[in-house]
């Protein structure tokens, strides 16, 4: 039994270092960058960008095509400027929200995704599924949760709710509108 | 029975604070919640929207201190006005169950009771007090004819009575 110790520690450590090194929980992500260190150089510009990006499990986790791509490292923090992005995301090894904006920015591997400037998003498969469009919207891919504090409208088929702030709770398939909510059902 | 055109207008619903469950199909409004459809219109603190999967709604729970319901009745023209702590509306059936002090006002013809079971196109009530000894109340106005017609009755009735005396006299 003593043999197997040491073995057992060293494959618990390495597997210790590989989790904090791709996704750190983000207490451990280190200091903020400043506005200045944000303003400087980007580490790469990918244009007319088709990416992939794959889960820990090694399936697709979501696709990004946009006009241009600016990334910037900040040592294990990260961001990445989208233009005119199209976002697929991918629930099990099916597209499940296409998103689509002026712009965008993805913090931290994708982490947090935020959105602006007629954002349309659909639920596939289409048609019947939800169709939501805003002004901005915050995604949360792994935790598959969205949040607006701005209008939102919310069409269903023909039914159609709109409102002020939205929390989103995709995996539970529940939505709440925090404000001035008017809907619409229409009788078929 | 409830106006045939209600039922073809859309459903709106204004409220405060929305939560959706789809896989429930179901819609849970809070704040001032006010419906309408056509003339119909429910008022309440909280209501939930039943609906089948195709997103059509079948079933409306108003919840409210009290919650209020109207609609207009197709012969009478006037509005029946109902409410109660806890009002159901079930859409496919066009019935109306109130709970809780309840209360519904026809052509100021009214009944109050613990809970009323109202059929809208049939307009049949059917009434139940509380447990023990709840009362019903039902307040049903006269009816009043029309000024002129009533005025000519008494007229004919005095007449009447006058050919009587005069036939026992001879």
């Amino acid at each position: 039994m003593r043999t197997w110790l040491p073995l057992f520690v060293i494959v618990a450590l390495i597997s210790a270092v590989v989790w904090f090194a791709d996704s750190p929980p983000p207490e451990l992500l280190g200091k903020r960058p400043t506005p200045k260190a944000q303003d400087r150089a980007p580490d790469l510009v990918i244009r007319d960008a088709r990416t992939r990006h794959f889960n820990l499990e090694g399936n697709l986790a979501y696709r990004v095509d946009a006009e241009q791509i600016t990334f910037y490292q900040f040592g294990r923090r990260d961001r990445a400027n989208l233009t005119e992005p199209r976002i697929l995301f991918y629930q099990g090894d099916q597209p499940k929200w296409r998103t689509e904006s002026r712009s965008g920015v993805a913090h931290n591997n994708g982490q947090r995704v935020v959105l602006r400037g007629d954002v349309h998003i659909n639920e596939l498969p289409g048609p019947g599924g939800i169709e939501l469009d805003t002004e901005e919207i915050t995604i949360k891919p792994r935790q598959e949760y969205a949040e607006t504090d701005k209008v939102v409208t919310i069409s269903a088929g023909p039914n159609r709710t709109r409102g002020t702030g939205l929390r989103a709770f995709l995996n539970q398939d529940r939505v709440e509108i925090l404000s001035e909510v008017e809907s619409t059902y229409e009788t078929q | 029975a409830a106006l045939p055109s209600d039922r073809e207008q859309p459903v709106k619903v204004n409220a405060q604070k929305l939560e959706a469950n789809r896989g429930k199909n179901l819609s849970v409004y809070s704040g001032n919640v006010v419906i309408t459809q056509g003339s119909l219109q429910i008022r309440a603190d909280r209501v939930e929207v039943h609906g089948n999967p195709e997103g059509e709604i079948r079933r409306v729970i108003a919840i409210g201190n009290p919650a209020h319901f109207q609609q207009q009745m197709q012969q009478s023209q006037n509005l029946v006005k109902a409410r109660a702590k806890r009002i159901e509306f079930k859409v496919n059936s066009d019935e109306l169950q109130l709970t809780g002090e309840a209360y519904v006002d026809r052509d100021g013809n009214t009944l109050s009771a613990e809970k009323i079971d109202y059929d809208l196109n049939s307009e049949k009530m059917q009434a139940q007090g509380q447990a023990g000894d709840g009362r019903v109340e039902m307040i049903w106005k006269p009816e009043r004819k029309p000024q002129g017609q009533q005025a000519q009755g008494e007229q004919a009735r005095d007449e009447q009575e006058a050919t009587d005396e005069a036939r026992e006299e001879q």
